[in-house]
This record gives C-alpha cells, structure tokens and sequence, in this order.
C-alpha cells in the first residue's frame, strides 16, 4: 500500500519537472519555415515578461505591446540573432524585468544568493541555541551542591567542580 | 557576543520593512524604471505628422528638450495634452512621437486641441517606441542637448510632475548648455 502511494506522487510530480511551452497566441499568423523555428519562438515568448500586463508572458498576452515585442521577436530570429541576442536586444530597451529568468549579474547575484544565505543564518542560529550546556556546580545553591556531592560519593564517580 | 546575535532576525526584519514600506507606497506600481537613462535617443528616419516631411534623430538635439509619446486612442494624452500647452507656451521645447497612430486623426486632433509640439513624428509601427522602451502612451522623456535621455516619466504628465521631476534637471541643462 505505502509503495503504491509513494509509486503515485512520483507519477503525479515527475510533469512539474518538465518546463512547460504554453503556445503562443498568435502563433497562427507567423510563417515558420520549420518545427526548431516553432519550438523556439515558443520557448523565448514564454521566457519574455509582457511590460505592460506584468504577470503574463509574450506568448499569453494580448496587450498591443506584446503583440508588437512577438514581432519584434521573431525579427531578430529571422535576422539571425541567437536567444541570448534577442535577450539581451529587448534587456537594453526594456530592462531586466523583462526577463523571467533573470540574468546572474553583480546586481542580481544578492537576489539569487539571499534565500541560501538566509538558510544558513537560520541553521546557524538553530544549532547555536539548542547545544546543551552543562550545568555547573557554581550555578547551583549551597544546598543542592552538598547533596550532588554526596550523591557523587553514593555513586563512586568523581564530583566535577 | 551570543546576545548581540539575537539581535540579528530584528534588524534583518527591520531593514526589509523600510524596502516594503518604500515599495507599497510607491507611486506606480507598474512603472518599469527606464533602461535607456544616460543612453542616447535611439536612431530614426519618420515622417512628421502636419507637414509629412522627413525628420531624424539630429533634429531633436541642439538643446534640453521634452520627448513624448502621444496618440490620438489614448485618452491620458487627452488629459495632459494643456499643461503640455502651458508648457510649450513657457518656452519648453517639447518634441512629439504619435505612436502607433493614424496621420489624419492626429492632425485633426493638434488642429482642434492646439499644438504644444516643435514637430510630431508618425511612429506607425511602434518600432521607435520598442527602441524607446515605450509599453503605453503616454510616456515623457527628457532629453539633453546632445540627444542624452536624462529622465522617462510613464503617465499623465502634469505641471505638478514637471515641476517635482524635470524642471530643476532641465534649467540644470540648460545652464550648463550657455556655460559650453
């Protein structure tokens, strides 16, 4: 029973690892002179944030600018340029946010890095505040001090001070 | 030294509450800070709305200047459109692009609403406005005598932001055009 269970979520969040290609909305309108063409365009309208409906991509927007950054998309494809050309292209227009997946840049490295850095902070503080410290006989009162000696004695162990 | 560490979670949220508080109450949300700051204006050839003559980049440099993008669909542009007017008649030197517009509804509408522009160039295709960064009309750029874009404002541009973001940049400019 528990490995059938375990069997189904292996089944139900091996699709999460695959990166979705949603298709693109106007897609129908372009003239792709292969399936690669296609696939690609696709795969660089989904990794374009839309500037002016923020929360979509180029391949789901409808806003004018989208439809006129899809054009300008597969321009550059037709002219030539490679994925990281065409980034870069709309990047020096539009700026970072553009991107979904932002570029590792000194500017962007503290985005990336803080959730880790973080971690290790909460780790550090976790081990720090839960190591057992030994209580010491100074800590205790005069008349808990007698009785852990005599005990120590019942007990054949030395006393530590 | 186990005290003072204790004390780290506090500043770390402390320090993030001023970066939120700073962000939610931030005028435009959806304001992309402009990518083309310090850069210069990008490269063109159109024609002009009235006179249908050719323009390019040059002839928007020779001094501090406003660019901004209009059209005739859009009704914040109907909004600022008189204090552009104002603007103009103070002596500020504003330049036009008509984004993504039809030539004859932009000259009817200069023609009835009066016309704060040196020129308006026809961006029909909007491909001036994706070299601009541009994603809605209207936007308003400042520009130096070199064709330097100093500042972008996206929105209704009122005499209220002229007088908070641009004015003291662009007497800047200027002075130091006269001082040259």
């Amino acid at each position: 029973m528990k490995l059938l269970l375990k069997y189904l979520c292996v089944c139900l969040l091996l699709p999460l690892c695959v990166v979705a290609t949603a298709s693109v909305v106007d897609e129908y309108e372009y003239d792709f002179k292969s399936d690669e063409e296609l696939y690609r365009f696709r795969a660089l309208a989904n990794e374009l944030r839309c500037p002016k409906c923020q929360n979509q991509n180029l391949a789901e927007s409808h806003a004018p600018i989208a439809d006129d950054l899809r054009k300008v998309v597969f321009k550059k494809m037709q002219e030539g340029l490679d994925d990281d050309g065409i980034k870069t292209y709309l990047v020096e227009r539009y700026g970072d946010f553009v991107l979904y997946k932002p570029r590792i840049t000194l500017g962007t490295l503290l985005l990336w890095l803080s959730p880790f850095i973080l971690l290790l902070m909460a780790i550090f503080a976790v081990f720090k505040l839960t190591r057992h410290r030994d209580i010491q006989t100074k800590d205790l009162t005069l008349d808990e001090q007698t009785k852990k000696a005599q005990a120590a004695k019942l007990l054949n162990i030395d006393d530590k001070p | 030294m186990k005290r003072i560490l204790l004390f780290v979670p506090f500043v770390i949220c402390l320090v993030l509450g001023v970066v939120f508080y700073k962000g939610i109450f931030q005028e435009d949300k959806e304001a992309l800070p402009s990518a083309l700051i310090g850069k210069p204006l990008p490269t063109f050839i159109l024609r002009t709305v009235i006179a249908n003559e050719l323009k390019d980049t040059n002839d928007m440099k020779g001094a501090p200047a406003l660019v901004n993008v209009w059209a005739t669909w859009c009704p914040s542009c109907r909004i600022e459109h008189p204090d552009l007017i104002t603007l103009s008649q103070q002596g500020v030197k504003i330049f036009g692009v008509n984004y993504k517009d039809d030539m004859f509804a932009a000259q009817e509408w200069l023609a009835k609403l009066g016309n704060p522009y040196v020129f308006s160039i026809q961006d029909g295709d909007g491909l001036l406005g994706v070299d601009l960064g541009v994603y809605g009309a209207p936007e308003t750029f400042l520009i130096d005598h070199q064709g330097n874009i100093r500042l972008k404002y996206v929105g209704v541009f009122t005499l209220a932001i002229w007088e908070s973001k641009f004015k003291a940049l662009y007497d800047q400019l200027n002075v130091e055009l006269q001082q040259q």
